[in-house]
């Protein structure tokens, strides 16, 4: 350019202009005139309470409404449970409210499954149509060939779907529980005669070990461990609990604890036990409780002679360090170090989780981790294990006994479930969607899916895929095409939970009854008709004793009876404003001291020896199931009390093969909301990514194989393989690798098959208490 | 004069991300996709960020939440070049998005990695757009962004103890990560005045700031983690 006066002039005033302007602005006061909106616009805007469902525990939450819009949620502060908190998933509800993939109405698949065209329906229609399917079920008398399988995290689900099999006359309604749930509530109820995961007093607690536990990953709230962990650590003046974590691998959650304690697959019931032993030989348990409140602790006498061993001998003879150490891989002295703290700071409490309960040894290791609260008194007192009470609703009667067909209900099960009133047992033996495949013990001709994925959620998705081909009519109730709405017949989006009517008990965490109402919070519903709504349209529509069992106009007056005793104030008639007004019902504080609400056993007390184990065993033994010596259903009366039983594994003794661990986190938890985009996008800590699958392997156990880091391998065990792409993390053990739950899972994927890491194990069942085992897999691992 | 504050405490901090999925819905910050996140280009105003210290499973991994700093000296108001970063006098460093010309300087001279960069015009596949906070402005292509410390609530409460004729209260300004926080973790409020909650605790023994040799005068107060305060 050319340096004439006029460029001269140009570029002067130009650099001075720049040097000059953001000062200048910043003298007339620019920046506040720019600033953002304060005022907020204007518009109608108001706040509902109701209860979050995106896991079964039911934290209290308020919607901001903006013109009609649902714009933040936040926790109900004072709530019992979440005290106006939330975890990550409760605060991506709006995500899933505002889905743009969200099924808009029914759909029916006129012609082949997967293949044929889609004919939209109204809700009507479709109530119509299984009207017709289930009408002629009962035309021919064979209604007990409806099948219900629920996932719903609804309590009104529950109650409404179980009273549409009970008067259709059908014993097929299964419950999907979350992974691990069975098999805690089973030693519960084994050794506390309460068949629900324990409770934990977090805030008056000292001492904290967690077997295979993290938060967002285990069966107690994510909310209620979340807000403890904080208690724990900096919420009481001058006291700063210690938080041990025992796990088969370092996580996100083992980094911010006090102690991170390394065990090998499947021996988490052997660690307790040896920690038992030398609290035992040292005398540091806790006498007074053992002699007024436990059962079996020494060698006893029946009334009829019968010797029953004690727990205290059984620990000494056969869980001594030095062996504990040699099946644990924990070395002695942490062991007896363990012992010293767990006993020497109370109120200590264990508690096993996700880990042990993935295993097929799962109750026995659970209840073993259960009798070290026993032995240093840590239950049912300020800082221990408490019992989750439930509020004192009215329900309604159950029609069993006025079911169209009584004959059909009393059918077995094709869950092969063990169902007795008498013995305190759940017992589900074998494979549902073999059974299914195989119409055995009788062909199903309808199948009704609520709120369940089993090609996703369960294991062995393609027993599942033969099981559909064998039935005429399946129906899924589900918001989103998802890999099993795809092969079905009928699929019915029931909307979400923000959308309807529910009551809700806050499941096993802060002790004392609390009930949430949920109520749909947009005045224009979305589309969707939820389960509850929908069933007893249908069941109005079938006339008989199925219309007559359900003489309620709608949900909210069928919750406006159950919730006729929850009296917030004394001497109130209709408790329903106020609960309505606050969100939820609840009576603190927890009441100590209630022998027998806390232990429903034989003489009210702590069982170390389980007089209901030897109970099952022997029912079992009489229904002609076999193999059941890992759950202790030996004759040994040994068996009865905790016990570390070896897990057992697939392909055990091939060590080219490597353990495969799923885990949750908190962002994931069991896998089932990982679609939501909101949360995928976040980074897993740990793994630095969400999108995609993702391996995560030893980097020695790499560097054997020779893979590097975001190579893609093939993951393959005998029930499936998949890819993934390596990541190398120290903290996974060197003969194991591990997957996230839930990862891959997309609806925007939704021409790819199954990729859900589940797809790779097998239907392992936990004969006793019928849990899943998600953990007895091994795989074979190489490049793609 | 408020200087509004943060102090986050390592201790209570549990790594849950609650923080980060509540400050995205609040503040209507995009989901920008499988591809551009392989690429680094999701944006965080609250980050869990990692730190190791030796290996893995022998030493620590430490989790640290990271909003904006709200530096009292900010390196990022110094590097703009249009004036469109600046700190108000109660100790907010803004961002006026209309004037920002997306040089990205000020991303470039944050020592804290706060700001981020809007490299696409950010979308909400319908009905998502049904969730966007009122109170927030959604941002173009081209354009920075940061953590606000949740400006549009400081405003709220502020006109509504204006209305009610009264000063604000401790306590009553509540950044979305704060409220969401399930070990409570995060607290907020004036650090001018002596008796507010995070005056006391940013005098705590356990108190640091990040990188405070460079100057920058945060007002991130973190708390170390693994002993009682006082």
């Amino acid at each position: 350019m050319e340096i004439d006066r006029r460029n001269f002039f140009k570029v002067g005033i130009f650099t001075a202009g720049t040097l000059i302007a953001p000062r200048l602005w910043g003298d007339i006061g620019l920046e506040t005139v720019a600033e953002q909106p304060w005022e907020g616009p204007p518009g109608h805007e108001n706040e509902v309470l109701s209860v979050c469902q995106m896991c079964p525990n039911g934290c209290g939450i308020r919607v901001r409404i903006y013109e009609g819009r649902a714009v933040k949620i936040e926790g109900i502060p004072g709530h019992p449970l979440n005290n106006g908190s939330l975890c990550p998933r409760g605060q991506s509800a709006l995500q899933l409210l505002y889905h743009p993939h969200r099924l808009a109405y029914p759909v029916l698949n006129k012609g082949a499954r997967g293949n044929g065209s889609l004919q939209r329906m109204t809700h009507e229609e479709a109530v119509g149509l299984l009207a017709e399917k289930i009408g002629d079920l009962v035309r021919r008398r064979q209604t007990h060939r409806l099948v219900i399988v629920s996932g719903s995290h609804s309590d009104t689900d529950e109650l409404i779907l179980r009273r549409f099999c009970d008067s259709v006359g059908t014993p097929n309604y299964i419950k999907i529980e979350s992974l691990g749930r069975r098999s805690r509530s089973m030693a519960m109820g084994l050794s506390q005669g309460i068949f629900k995961p324990p409770s934990i007093d977090w805030s008056n607690c000292n001492f904290v070990m967690l077997f295979g536990s993290e938060p967002g990953t285990s069966d107690i709230s994510p909310m209620w461990l979340l807000r403890g962990f904080g208690e724990l650590r900096q919420g009481r003046a001058g006291r700063r609990a210690k938080i041990v974590h025992v796990s088969t691998h370092f996580s996100p959650f083992s980094s911010k604890v006090d102690d991170w304690i390394k065990i090998k697959p499947g021996t988490y019931g052997a660690l307790a036990l040896g920690i038992a032993h030398i609290i035992i030989s040292e005398e540091k348990y806790d006498a007074d409780f053992i002699e007024h409140f436990t059962l079996g602790f020494e060698e006893f006498k029946e009334v009829d002679g019968t010797l029953r061993p004690g727990f205290k001998e059984h620990v000494l003879n056969n869980y001594e360090p030095a062996k504990v150490s040699s099946i644990t891989g924990v070395p002695e002295e942490v062991i007896i170090r363990l012992a010293d703290e767990f006993s020497s700071n109370r109120p200590a409490v264990a508690y096993g989780g996700d880990g042990p309960a993935s295993y097929s040894n799962a109750v026995s290791e659970l209840v073993a981790i259960h009798s070290l609260n026993a032995l240093i008194g840590s239950i049912d007192v300020p800082g221990g294990v408490l019992i989750q009470r439930d509020p004192p609703l009215r329900m309604p009667e159950r029609v069993s006994n006025n079911s169209l067909f009584t004959h059909n209900l009393s059918q077995p099960p094709v869950d092969d479930s063990i169902r007795s009133s008498n013995l305190p047992v759940y017992m589900a033996g074998s494979n549902l969607p073999m059974r299914l495949s195989d119409s055995s013990p009788y062909p199903v001709e309808v199948l009704v899916l609520v709120d369940y994925d089993p090609l996703e959620e369960a294991p062995g998705p393609n027993y599942w895929r033969e099981a559909f081909k064998q039935i005429p009519f399946v129906v899924s109730f589900c918001n989103f095409s998802d890999e099993s709405s795809r092969i079905c017949d009928l699929v019915i989006p029931p909307g979400t939970f923000l959308e309807r009517w529910d009551g809700k008990s806050v499941d096993s965490s802060v002790g004392f009854p609390v009930w949430g109402l949920s109520r749909p919070v947009l005045e224009t519903p979305l589309d969707g008709m939820d389960p509850s709504s929908f069933f007893m349209k249908l069941a109005k529509s079938m006339g008989h004793q199925i219309a007559g069992a359900f003489p309620w106009q709608s949900i909210e007056e069928l919750l406006k009876e159950i919730a006729m005793d929850l009296n917030p104030s004394p001497g109130q008639v209709n408790p329903w404003d106020e609960i309505a007004a606050k969100g939820y019902w609840s009576q603190s504080p927890y009441r100590f001291g209630r022998q027998r609400e806390v232990y429903q056993t034989r003489g009210n007390r702590f069982n170390f020896f389980m007089y209901s184990m030897e109970a099952a065993a022997s029912h079992l033994r009489s229904a002609g199931y076999a193999n059941l010596d890992k759950t202790g259903t030996d004759l040994a009366q040994s068996a009865f009390l905790p016990n570390h039983n070896s897990a057992e594994f697939e392909n055990w003794d091939n060590r080219e093969l490597f353990f495969l661990e799923l885990f949750g986190t908190t962002l994931s938890g069991h896998g089932r909301h990982f679609s939501l985009e909101g949360l995928r996008e976040l980074q897993e800590l740990d793994l630095n990514k969400s999108w995609g699958l993702w391996l995560l392997i030893n980097p020695r156990t790499a560097s054997k194989l020779n893979l590097s880091n975001n190579e893609i391998v093939w993951v393959e065990s005998n029930h499936g393989k998949l890819s993934a792409r390596v990541k190398k993390v120290e903290g996974i053990s060197e003969d194991s690798v591990g997957m996230i739950f839930g990862q891959d899972k997309g609806t925007e994927h939704s021409d790819t098959l199954s990729n859900s890491a589940m797809s790779l194990v097998g239907e392992n069942i936990s004969p006793l208490g019928g849990g899943l085992c998600w953990g007895t897999t091994k795989v074979r691992i190489y490049r793609a | 004069m408020t200087r509004w504050g943060m102090v986050i405490d390592l201790d209570r901090c549990s790594g849950c991300q609650a923080c980060v999925v509540a400050c995205r819905q609040e503040n209507n910050i995009p989901v920008v996709g499988r591809e551009q996140a392989a690429m680094g280009r999701a944006i965080f105003w609250m980050q869990i960020i990692e730190e190791r210290e030796g290996g893995h499973n022998e030493g620590r991994t430490r989790y640290l939440p990271r909003p904006c700093m709200h530096c009292d000296n900010p390196p990022c108001v110094k590097v703009c070049p249009v004036g469109a970063t600046y700190r108000n006098p109660e100790g907010l460093v803004g961002q006026i998005y209309a004037r920002c010309i997306g040089c990205r300087y000020c991303t470039a001279a944050c020592p804290y990695t706060a700001r981020y960069f809007n490299w696409y015009e950010p979308s909400w596949e319908p009905p998502r757009e049904k969730s966007l906070n009122p109170d927030v402005y959604v941002r173009p292509k081209g354009v920075v962004e940061k953590c606000s410390f949740c400006v549009h609530r400081i405003r709220k409460a502020q006109r509504k103890a204006k209305d009610e004729n009264r000063e604000i209260e401790d306590g009553e300004v509540i950044p979305a990560c704060a409220e969401t926080c399930p070990s409570k973790a995060i607290h907020f409020g004036d650090l001018d005045d002596p008796d507010s909650e995070v005056s006391k605790l940013a005098g705590s023994r356990r108190a640091f700031r990040l990188e405070e040799f460079l100057g920058t005068d945060p007002k991130v107060i973190y708390l170390r983690e693994g002993e009682w305060s006082e």
